[in-house]
């Protein structure tokens, strides 16, 4: 059953049983619009990993092992029926004669002019609730400290507006959408202490978000096709990862910075040239060298990425999206640099909203490690998957090996039905900045930042980026050069 | 920038109309908008306003990324040629120039001035196979005089109109981001531009631009704002009294609390504010007023009132309306404040008063 549905100016199918279940594997939604303006083909969550440990009566590991559940029946999860949320309108005070209106009384401060208190006034939303409380003994897990999960999908889809901001210059207009997934482990009233037992130690949810966004030519005699992708690490002054890219730039004194649009950033890849797999945060944090107990290879000494930008794609030698700014793009941001909040002031319209230095991501689980490929569409044939066995295809136990299957990395630059994979992958806990210790609870959300979907002209006069490639401070020669898979901001 | 005359201090601030009043009248105004593009209404057309800001759109159902065949497209000027007669018809039919527009939308258009519309794009878009263009896009940034004597006018940074065009230079569909203007105008003067301390040099003259929020965000008027790039980071800056700005941020974060305050900027700095919340991962849970709040006074020329609040450590949207008392300058902010997912161990970070 096909629903589709209109709100705040989305458009988007969503699929359906006859009963208003979703397909397998949970929500997924196609032909995804706002305004007329393409965004996905189809968005959806593939999987679920738990890596789960087994651990003896000192509590030390002794073996380890992993396993994959889709948002299926097959998987234990029962669904329920998908719900809708439907923001309530925002009510405007006052009369005829505004600005007599705005002086003389106070009323157009008090927000129950506007909301009311309790109400969803934000989001047009969809919504289902899986159970799969006895999840972890159909697994078979013996003595685990939980008896099941439960996983809630909400998908949000927010107004085109400034507010709340964006980008720090606060000059980005756009729409969002939220793929939240929220969970909750439930307690094993039979856990055992003191005695081997199995302990959950990361979760990690893959996701397929399948962008595309309107390729745009200026006549026919140019034919476009496909989107182009970039990543960005936004600069940082003062930590790790700056110095080092400092002694970088004295070793390599012919490595010449780009001029322009550049000195915002750490790294940046725009383009990309070939498909990649890419981190974006380890552990909770950017700079994978921080991280105690390092993470197993490609990650234990990466930095990461902070940001994808994804835009439709431009014929060579034509002007890009502008960066910063990308007036007509999607973006995906789960981290600001450190440097954001020193170049902003009371004095002007951004600010340090963006958590500089931090990740964006639900304080509960602070403990993510946040992956992103961006494959070309070929790879990714089964657009609308609608069987078990179709997901599984598209995820493996190591993230990487999903993509990166021995075949060199195909070239992207020039366009592509490109495809963007995200993974969230919440610890229990780890150790990072030497001694200071991170935790995960039993239960958060992933994806809270959420993607943004700016579809406006690109601007003109000053108040632009730079349009042009960039690519820092791995040149476009020495990513063909090196032709592989991982790419990360500092290898 | 603005030419000399007598008015080259004095700029214009523009009152919004109320959406509802537009809304209240859509039976009428979905009809203006099928004459104005010459089709029969059914259900193979969409005409809606937005509910929270009367943005218009129509939509030819069956064509825009539905259309089964080939299309056969218009030449660029001929498409460019449609568009604009389009809105021209719009505009006609959707205000006061039409004798059939409703008595209690006299003096009100639904559309921006479309002789001041700059032209922005007039690109192919492609069909969802890619195979072939499937039709024109055309979009057109609304501009207002900026000052008395009507000799500059300035974009209005957030508002966007956009008409494509399809097969044999049919129209398929309008959307104008476009919150219709009340008629009130009020004159106040231009603020010197500041550039932004802490950023690189400012690149060329800034630009000015009123600044549309969005759909659905508390706005009474649109105000200049000046534009400007060092480079590699964009600003938006007071332009006048009534432009003003909002500088937020997490200030302390100590055991399961967080503090955030907020100042304004480019008005007297005697501001009032009201704080609200949401949830992002939590939509069912709604709006949050916070009653209680904490005052503080920046000790800058002129002092600034700023506001505080202390709440759980959570992931939030705040939403502050903020008031200059002495003028009545109003506006609204939304921002998104984490905890410190690092900081846990931090007691204070900064001072309330953004040092």
């Amino acid at each position: 059953m096909l629903y589709a549905a209109s709100g705040l100016g989305w458009d988007f199918e969503l699929y359906m049983d006859s009963g208003g279940k979703p397909g397998t594997g949970g929500l997924a939604l196609g032909n995804v619009r706002h305004a007329g303006h393409n965004f996905a083909k189809d968005l959806r969550l593939v999987a679920i990993w738990f890596s789960v440990d087994q651990v003896d009566k000192a509590g030390t590991v002794t073996s380890s092992k992993k396993y994959c559940r889709t948002l299926s029946q097959s998987s234990y999860f029962t669904p329920g029926k998908v719900r809708t949320l439907e923001p309530k309108p925002v009510a405007r005070p006052g009369g005829k004669g505004t600005f007599q209106y705005l002086k003389e009384t106070d009323e157009a401060l008090n927000f129950s002019g506007y909301f009311k208190d309790g109400e969803n006034h934000s989001a047009y939303g969809v919504a289902v609730q899986y159970e799969a409380p006895d999840l972890f003994s159909k697994l078979s897990l013996d003595n685990c400290e939980f008896a099941g999960i439960s996983v809630e999908q909400i998908f949000l889809f927010s107004r085109y507006a400034n507010d709340p901001r964006h980008e720090p210059s606060a000059a980005v207009t756009a729409a969002r959408f939220h793929p939240i997934v929220r969970y909750k482990l439930t307690d094993n009233p039979r856990f055992q202490k003191g005695v081997p037992a199995t302990r959950i130690s990361s979760i990690r949810f893959d996701y397929r978000l399948h962008l595309f966004i309107d390729p745009h030519r200026s006549d026919f005699e140019t034919p476009w096709t496909g989107n182009q992708a970039a990543l960005f690490a936004d600069t940082d002054i003062g930590n790790l990862r700056a110095i080092g890219r400092g002694l970088n730039a004295v070793l390599n004194p012919f490595a010449s910075r780009p001029a322009s649009g550049s000195a915002a950033f750490y790294a940046v890849e725009k383009p990309l040239v070939l498909e990649v797999t890419a981190p974006g945060l380890i552990k909770g944090i950017s700079d994978g060298r921080d991280v105690v107990a390092k993470s197993p290879p490609p990650h234990e000494t990466v930095v990461g990425w902070d940001n994808v930008h994804w835009w439709g794609a431009r014929f060579p030698g034509a002007e890009l999206i502008s960066s910063p700014g990308a007036f007509h793009a999607a973006h995906v941001h789960w981290r600001w640099g450190s440097t954001i909040g020193n170049i902003t002031t009371p004095g002007s319209a951004s600010g340090p909203q963006f958590q500089p230095g931090q990740p964006l991501v639900d304080p509960d689980i602070p403990v993510q490690t946040i992956r992103v490929a961006i494959t070309a569409g070929s790879r990714d044939p089964n657009l609308e998957a609608t069987q078990e066995a179709e997901l599984l295809a598209m995820t493996e136990a190591n993230w990487e090996d999903a993509f990166d299957k021995g075949k060199p990395p195909k070239t992207i630059k020039d366009g592509d039905d490109i495809c963007l994979w995200y993974s969230a992958e919440v610890h229990r806990e780890a150790i990072v900045n030497k001694d200071k210790r991170l935790t995960s609870k039993t239960g958060g959300s992933v994806f809270i930042h959420g993607v943004f979907f700016a579809h406006d002209a690109e601007q003109t006069g000053v108040f632009v980026g730079s349009r042009k490639e960039l690519y820092w401070d791995r040149t476009q020669a020495d990513i063909i050069k090196n032709n592989v898979w991982f790419r990360s901001a500092n290898k | 920038m603005l030419g000399s005359s007598r008015y080259d201090s004095e700029i214009y601030l523009y009152a919004l109309a109320n959406p509802q009043t537009f809304l209240d009248q859509i039976g009428p105004i979905r009809r203006f908008v099928f004459e104005a593009a010459q089709v029969k209404p059914s259900d193979n057309y969409r005409v809606t306003l937005s509910t929270d800001s009367a943005w218009l759109e129509f939509t030819a159902m069956q064509e825009l990324w539905h259309r089964r065949t080939q299309p056969a497209l218009p030449q660029k000027a001929a498409a460019q040629k449609a568009a604009e007669e389009f809105l021209n018809r719009v505009e006609q039919k959707c205000s006061s120039a039409n004798r059939d527009w409703p008595t209690v939308l006299q003096g009100l258009a639904l559309l921006p001035p479309v002789t001041n519309l700059r032209r922005a794009d007039l690109v192919l878009v492609n069909r969802l196979d890619e195979s072939t263009p499937d039709h024109w896009l055309y979009r057109a940034e609304p501009r207002l005089n900026l000052d008395g004597g009507g000799k500059t006018k300035a974009g209005v940074f957030g508002a966007q109109v956009e008409v494509r065009i399809g097969h044999m230079g049919q129209l398929i569909s309008l959307h104008s981001r476009w919150q219709p203007l009340s008629g009130e105008k009020k004159l106040t003067t231009l603020s010197a531009f500041t550039p932004p301390a802490g950023e690189g040099s400012i690149q060329g003259q800034p630009d000015i631009s009123f600044v549309l929020e969005g759909d659905g965000i508390p706005q009474f008027y649109l105000a200049p704002y000046y534009l400007s790039s060092d480079g590699h980071d964009m600003s938006l800056s007071s332009a006048s009294p009534y432009s003003l700005t909002v500088h937020m941020e997490r200030v302390s974060q100590t055991g399961s609390n967080m503090v955030v305050a907020a100042a304004a900027s480019g008005g007297s700095g005697d501001y009032r504010y009201a704080w609200a919340t949401y949830q992002l991962s939590r939509p069912e849970l709604g709006f949050r007023q916070i009653d209680s709040s904490d005052t503080f006074l920046q000790q800058t020329t002129p002092p600034v009132v700023g506001s505080a609040v202390t709440v759980p450590k959570d992931a939030y949207i705040f939403l502050l309306n903020v008031k200059d008392r002495r003028t009545g300058a109003f506006k609204h902010h939304q921002q998104q404040v984490f905890a410190g997912t690092l900081d846990s161990d931090v007691t204070e970070t900064r001072s309330p008063a953004l040092a």
